[in-house]
């Protein structure tokens, strides 16, 4: 499955919503290398409400899902957004275009987890795969694939991990990678977290990706809370508690959370 | 979007008796109640993916092994009295169109069984007491029905209740069903369980007012299950209820006693509480409610 399919046609997918800006440092990383091409797009009336707009960012977002190419290496991308209904269909209609129409013979989808790391910790990449033979293939990419999970009662499920069960279904190797993010930086760019991922799939498909743009902009958020630090004795300390690996309080975990959106919003 | 028949039984002029989570889950403890004593196996699903999000997933040593969607399935008795098809659904499809293939789906099977009647359960919010035996309101899909009814035990058509004068709604599936089911030319009965209106804001089960549609069904189909358990359930959600009542203020429970005496009234059909009477004890305890439950 590794090296006899290289040249095989895989499918990264991304979600607009992952947490830590995941979709936009990965997204244009990949676009600067390889030259993505629009091939299609799905047509989203059937799969989004149109109740309204959602706004992030200060900016109107509207519903999309585009496939893109690159001829070489033989990869195809899906930038979506998650559909508000008829999820399985939507995810079936994922795969009868990547399957029938591209070829596709793996997936691998994208995605961020938040744990209580300090944003000054590596990131590690936790893989689940929908067929046993995968996980070597993701183990030399430095992926950690002996996770056991049940979900909770009332927990509810990602839909990363839907469409990697939707794979199965139709006999489509798979994997969802979960690069983690620090929880204060969920809902803002994590430069780290990103190139975390980027190195996994160059690993996985010798992109030959640079990533100094990346690079450049953990630099700055590194010095930005360094900033922070210096101005906030408070946020310093929960950091470097972080940091040591010693859990903060929920009270603590809301401060810092809303101290540092603060902070970084001022900087965007 | 299919059935998964497992195997197909063959039964005498079955009738199909239907439920879902919902209010109190009067209909669904009843039916769940109903099918466990009986010992009814299953035969059939409905396929999930089309009308469900998973709830969950199972992750053993890195690799997705299992994804869990709400069930909905289908299982059979064959009864002394009657053979049984019970539904049973975990959940409830979000949308009218997904209610409506869901509906057409059991009806399906309905047909393939050559089910006679199709019942549905659920429950009735309304103005009694929590102390009071609930009534069943039954509501059928074709007027013929309605002399039957009126032989059932503790039962009563929506014309018998004071404000309704025959009309009314009934949310979701247990409603759409049989509906559909009229639209097919099959016959219906939905029975509702009383529930009181402050005790349906709780959020916990009732399963008096399961019991109460159990006689009904059982009336019907000619047997007597032992149904010990829903009582020793029936008993322990009582003594809930009656501690949180303690913790109402006393002003608050005042209003809410009064209406022993609807129930008492209506039991003895007499006219001690008006209709006024009971929008303005309706209207004390909507207000209470809304204020999360805090008197001022």
């Amino acid at each position: 499955m590794t090296e006899d399919n290289l040249h095989s046609p895989f499918l990264i997918v991304i979600w607009d919503h992952e947490v830590g800006g995941l979709r936009r440092g990965i997204v244009e990383s990949l676009d600067e290398k390889l030259k993505l091409q629009l091939i299609e797009e799905i047509e989203p009336a059937e799969f989004f409400s149109f109740s309204g707009v959602e706004v992030k960012g200060n900016v109107i977002q509207f519903p999309m899902s585009k496939f893109y190419s690159c001829p070489n290496p033989n990869i195809f991308v899906l930038v979506s957004h998650a559909p508000s209904r008829a999820p399985y269909e939507f995810l079936t209609r994922i795969l009868d275009f990547a399957i029938d129409q591209c070829g596709v013979k793996e997936l691998y989808i994208a995605g961020g987890v938040v744990t209580s790391i300090a944003h000054s910790s590596p990131r590690r990449v936790f893989g689940i795969v929908n067929r046993p033979e995968l996980k070597k293939v993701l183990e030399q990419c430095d992926v950690h694939t002996g996770m056991d999970y049940q979900t909770p009662p009332g927990g509810g499920t990602s839909l990363s991990n839907f469409l990697l069960w939707v794979a199965m279904t139709r006999k489509l190797a798979g994997c969802t990678l979960w690069v983690e993010v620090p929880f204060y930086l969920a809902n803002h760019h994590d430069p780290l977290a990103a190139a975390q991922m980027l190195r996994v799939l160059d690993t996985r498909f010798n992109l030959g990706l640079e990533l100094h743009q990346i690079e450049h902009e953990t630099q700055k958020l590194s010095a930005n809370f360094q900033e922070l630090g210096n101005q906030n004795v408070e946020i310093s300390r929960y950091l470097e508690l972080l940091e040591r690996g010693i859990m903060l309080s929920e009270g603590e975990v809301e401060t810092l959370t809303k101290e540092v959106s603060h902070f970084l919003y001022t900087k965007e | 979007m299919a059935l998964r028949v497992y195997k197909e039984p063959v039964l005498k002029n079955p009738d199909l008796i239907a439920a879902w989570p919902g209010i109190g889950n009067i209909g669904l403890i009843a039916v769940d109640t109903l099918r466990k004593a009986v010992n009814a196996e299953p035969f059939a699903e409905i396929e999930p993916w089309h009308f469900f999000y998973p709830h969950g997933v199972t992750i053993q040593d890195g690799e997705l092994v299992d994804i869990n969607f709400p069930k909905s399935r289908f299982f059979y008795k064959k009864l002394d009295g009657k053979d049984t098809v019970f539904f049973v659904g975990e959940e409830q499809p979000a949308g009218g169109r997904k209610g409506y293939e869901m509906a057409n789906l059991i009806l399906d099977m309905a047909a393939l069984m050559r089910c006679g009647r199709i019942y549905t359960a659920a429950a009735a919010v309304t103005t009694i007491h929590h102390t009071a035996k609930p009534k069943v309101w039954a509501v059928p899909n074709n007027p013929k029905l309605v002399d039957e009814i009126k032989q059932y035990p503790n039962t009563i058509l929506m014309s018998s209740i004071d404000e309704r004068g025959g009309q009314g709604n009934i949310t979701g599936l247990n409603g759409l069903l049989l509906g559909v089911a009229q639209q097919r030319g099959m016959e219906g009965i939905c029975l509702l369980g009383e529930i009181p209106v402050y005790v349906s804001q709780f959020l916990t089960p009732y399963p008096k007012a399961s019991r109460s549609i159990l006689d009904v069904i059982n009336h019907n189909l000619g047997i007597a299950p032992d149904l010990s358990k829903l009582d020793e359930m029936d008993q322990g959600v009582e003594q809930n209820i009656e501690r949180f009542y303690t913790m109402i203020p006393q002003e608050m429970r005042d209003h809410i006693d009064q209406l022993q005496q609807v129930t008492q009234a209506e039991q003895e059909n007499q006219d001690k509480i008006t209709d006024e009477d009971k929008k303005e004890i309706m209207q004390h305890i909507e207000e209470f409610f809304e204020k999360g439950g805090q008197e001022d």
